[in-house]
């Protein structure tokens, strides 16, 4: 049974082929197209799953689709009814989307992929969301929690997920939902908006920004919202105009309550904040604050609902790592998964999966226990492009000699790009695609966000840590199983030597967004990390995505020399080659080689 | 530089002096100018990806990285010339960075993207030749004038083994097909200002019809809305819980 599933026209396409259970290959668009967030039809995503598995779009048993078009459609008509007249100036501009391409999905996905209308389905979008959490997790049976800006009209699930009800595959109930326009993931965005970073975009900085301060707008922040004993949520719209205006999130009410909006784009140094600095950051920690206190009360709801022991958590609010630890310590559930793509783009594979498992019945296979989903690159195919390219490079004669090579200069200081088997599923890079440096070198974190990154200076990097060495430099639950950190999806304390060793890593307030890396699952980063440790006795890397600010991650070889050339990068790894950065090329040299051309 | 739509150089020479009049201006214009060379960069580096044949792609990866580097001239250029200065928080370089490849070689194919390449790579440089001009003569005291030399200098390169490849075609009896490509090129830009004009048009012309359609029909409807439904505050239970999983459901959009 092969199922092609598909999100597209929001934010974050993306693509994701299951084969009898198994989930062979999911991508997203922006991979491809290098648009990041692209939100077109992921015509690129899908050939390249197809490829992966060797198929062609006739092989496809169906394809799904992670929302149903037409209901999302009366959600935007009701909505405008509701607000009349003053929706007038969103009405025109969203209706001339829909009219223009959103109504026409199924003829689009049609088109676009060259599949027939009775292949098409259509998923629900937080089931999707739920499927892509609990269909990728180890729990046989679990309470599922949806959360994001909207889909249709929910904004925030609860499910049960358990064995299908003839003991066959799966099933996925719906217990409770929320309905727009009272939504955490929009009131996250309108805030992130308001502290002047881009919706959908910018909900990182906001919790990067939140350790910088202290929660001192809790009581502001109770008059924009009321959170219920059974973890409901209200919001008091008149704070905000996301349901009616086309690009203003929030209302003058709102900067009557919490002071002036910050500027997009002005300068902002939380570290040795003043006061307008130091406001933004209290108000990043009141939003943080509330998003957590708001999600337990939702997780203790889901577990009155199911009275299940675990719990997975899905959706764009599920990317925020910080509440995800807070979740797992302090909520009622014993075990808590999230799946590494919980955002839009994971809503593709949970369509695919969801068709196989719950509406066709077929028997759940192995967990999720990696992101390594994306498309490779042959050694010899690097060879290949790198010697017609004329680039210098070495070839290490095997993994070993590299590895060693690289932890030598990482130990040295030296930056290096790391491209390594398929790339990641998901937002974060898990060391195929990576960059990488010495955490405990002090102004590293500040070299890699102003010289390579070209990103803010208060954002923090991940630590990635070798699995046998995790318990010494950061604060686990020893003996809890721990379904967050291999997907880096959970921020946790740094123990004291570790905040001595790894100031690179440590956030302002002491934790780190911690990747842990087992071998069996991530054998190839697993013994680069090992190799530094053998080198340095730190099993810690800084790793952080291989891209450069607001571009989608790298997919292939020459996207990744692309970061190279334009970045500070000392070095850049493809499989077994190593470039390196030297000086350009005489001047003598190039005056002749374009004399050549000239003359002919 | 191989942007869509560079200006010709006589426009180049007569506005100038209003574009490049102060260095806040010309901070943004070398901006916008390292953005669209990292640009091309992208897009000649998918180009040396993508293409088959040695030559060429080392001709594109050579041509990818002097992009790269002109990027980072203009950016350098920016950064020091901007009054706000190099450490107004960092938010200008971040601006200089950003990238968008257009995907061009994947788009037009081999023959049609060498055209386009070569077509722009002339505008490009006579657009830098008069810019070195314009700064020469007015010795600026930023060096801008012998930044744009250089780059020019280096753009004539591209423009040169872009018309070698056509016209190494042209002789190997392709001529039908490359003046094929560079007609569609030269349509296609032309084709592309007067849509983006039609499109500006177009999209105001619907947004007034539909603000009209939403004075007129929707005051009714809203009214009877806001009778029957209003917001829902709260938990919604049991809806359809079971029915959501099955095939029929499925197939319904709504
Ligand atoms: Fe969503
Ligand atoms: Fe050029
Ligand atoms: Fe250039």
């Amino acid at each position: 049974m092969v199922i092609l599933g598909i999100s597209a026209f929001f934010h974050d396409a993306a693509a994701a082929l299951v084969v009898d259970g198994e989930v062979v290959a999911a991508a997203q668009e922006e991979r491809f197209s290098r648009k990041k967030h692209d939100a077109g039809l992921p015509v690129l995503a899908a050939r390249f799953c197809l490829a992966q598995a060797g198929l062609t779009i006739e092989d496809v048993d169906r394809v799904v689709f992670y929302e149903k078009p037409l209901r999302k459609f009366e959600r935007i008509l009701v909505g405008h009814l509701r607000e009349f007249p003053r929706s007038l100036p969103q009405f025109p501009r969203s209706l001339a989307t829909w009219l223009g391409r959103r109504l026409w999905t199924k003829g689009d996905l049609c088109r676009g992929l060259g599949c027939t209308p009775e292949q098409v389905l259509f998923c629900e979008h937080h089931l999707s969301h739920a499927a892509s959490a609990f269909l990728c997790s180890p729990f046989e049976r679990a309470a599922v929690i949806t959360v994001d800006g909207v889909g249709e009209w929910a904004t925030t699930s609860i499910f049960r997920g358990g064995p299908g009800s003839d003991g066959k595959g799966a099933s996925i109930e719906l217990l409770a939902e929320l309905e727009y326009p009272h939504s955490i993931g929009l009131l996250y965005s309108a805030i992130t908006a308001y502290l002047g970073f881009e919706v959908n975009e910018g909900e990182y900085k906001v919790m990067g920004l939140a350790p910088y301060g202290r929660p001192r707008y809790r009581d502001e922040f109770a008059k924009l919202c009321t959170v219920g004993d059974d973890g409901s949520l209200a919001i008091d719209l008149k704070y905000f105009s996301y349901h009616r205006h086309p690009t203003r999130s929030f209302t003058p009410e709102l900067e009557r309550l919490l002071g002036p909006a910050r500027v997009p784009g002005s300068p902002l140094h939380p570290l040795n904040a003043s006061g307008e600095d130091q406001r933004f950051a209290d108000i990043a920690a009141s939003l943080q604050e509330l998003t957590e206190r708001y999600l337990l009360a939702l997780a203790g709801e889901a577990h009155r609902l199911t009275g299940e022991p675990n719990l997975c958590l899905a959706g764009g609010v599920a990317l925020n790592c910080v509440a995800n630890r807070r979740l797992d310590r302090e909520g009622p559930f014993a075990e808590l998964f999230v799946q590494p793509a919980a955002g839009d783009a994971g809503g593709a594979l949970g369509a695919a999966l969801w068709a196989t498992h719950v509406l066709l019945g077929l028997p759940r296979r192995e967990p999720m226990k990696h992101a390594f989903l994306g498309a490779a690159w042959a050694q010899e195919d690097i060879v290949t492009f790198l010697g017609d390219c004329g680039v210098r490079f070495r070839v290490f004669g095997d993994a070993r000699d590299r590895d060693e090579e690289v932890a030598r200069r990482l130990a040295e200081g030296e930056v290096g790009g790391w491209f390594q088997g398929r790339f990641e599923w998901g937002p974060r890079a898990l060391g195929a695609r990576s960059i990488l440096a010495d955490p405990r070198a002090p102004g590293m974190r500040e070299r890699v966000n102003r010289k390579i990154k070209y990103r803010e200076g208060f954002r923090p990097f991940a630590p990635a840590v070798l699995d046998g060495e995790a318990a010494r430099w950061f604060e686990l639950d020893g003996g809890k199983p721990d379904h967050l950190t291999p997907f880096m999806c959970s921020v946790v304390p740094v123990t004291e030597e570790g905040q001595q060793v790894l100031p690179s890593v440590t956030h302002v307030d002491g934790t780190a967004r911690v990747q842990r890396i087992e071998r069996e699952h991530n054998p190839v980063f697993y013994d680069l990390v090992d190799a530094f440790r053998e080198r340095t006795g730190v099993g810690v890397l800084l790793n952080t995505s291989m891209n450069l600010k607001d571009e989608p991650l790298c997919a292939s070889p020459a996207e990744a020399y692309g970061v190279f050339v334009r970045s500070d990068l000392d070095f850049l790894v493809l499989e077994r080659c190593l470039v390196e950065k030297r000086p350009e090329k005489h001047h003598e040299e190039r005056r002749e080689e374009r004399h050549q051309w000239r003359a002919s | 530089m191989i942007a869509v739509a560079a200006p010709s150089s006589l426009m180049v020479r007569l506005v100038a002096p209003l574009v490049w009049r102060s260095d806040v201006k010309i901070a943004a214009k070398l901006e916008g100018f390292a953005a669209t060379e990292a640009g091309s960069a992208l897009d000649m580096l998918k180009a040396a990806e993508l293409t088959d044949d040695p030559a060429l792609r080392r001709l594109f990866f050579r041509h990818a990285l002097d992009e790269a580097r002109h990027a980072q001239l203009f950016r350098a250029a920016a950064r020091r010339i901007d009054p706000r200065g190099r450490d107004a928080g960092g938010a200008s370089e971040y601006r200089l960075i950003h990238a968008t490849r257009q995907n061009l070689f994947e788009r037009y194919g081999l023959v049609r993207f060498v055209a386009f390449v070569h077509l722009a790579e002339l505008r490009g440089e006579s657009q830098f030749r008069a810019l070195r001009d314009h700064f020469r003569a007015g010795s600026d005291g930023n060096d801008l004038g012998e930044l744009f030399a250089r780059i020019a200098r280096e753009e004539r390169f591209h423009v040169a083994y872009s018309g070698k490849l056509l016209a190494d075609w042209r002789r190997e009896g392709r001529a039908r097909e490359v003046w094929q490509a560079v007609a569609r090129v030269r349509f296609t830009r032309a084709f592309d200002a007067w849509r983006r004009i039609g499109r500006v048009f177009g999209d105001h012309a619907t947004r007034l019809l539909l603000g009209l359609l939403y004075l007129v029909l929707l005051p009714l409807f809203a009214l009877i809305q806001r009778r029957r439904d209003p917001v829902r505050n709260g938990w919604k239970r049991g809806r359809r819980g079971h029915e959501m999983n099955t095939l029929t459901d499925a197939r319904r959009q709504f």
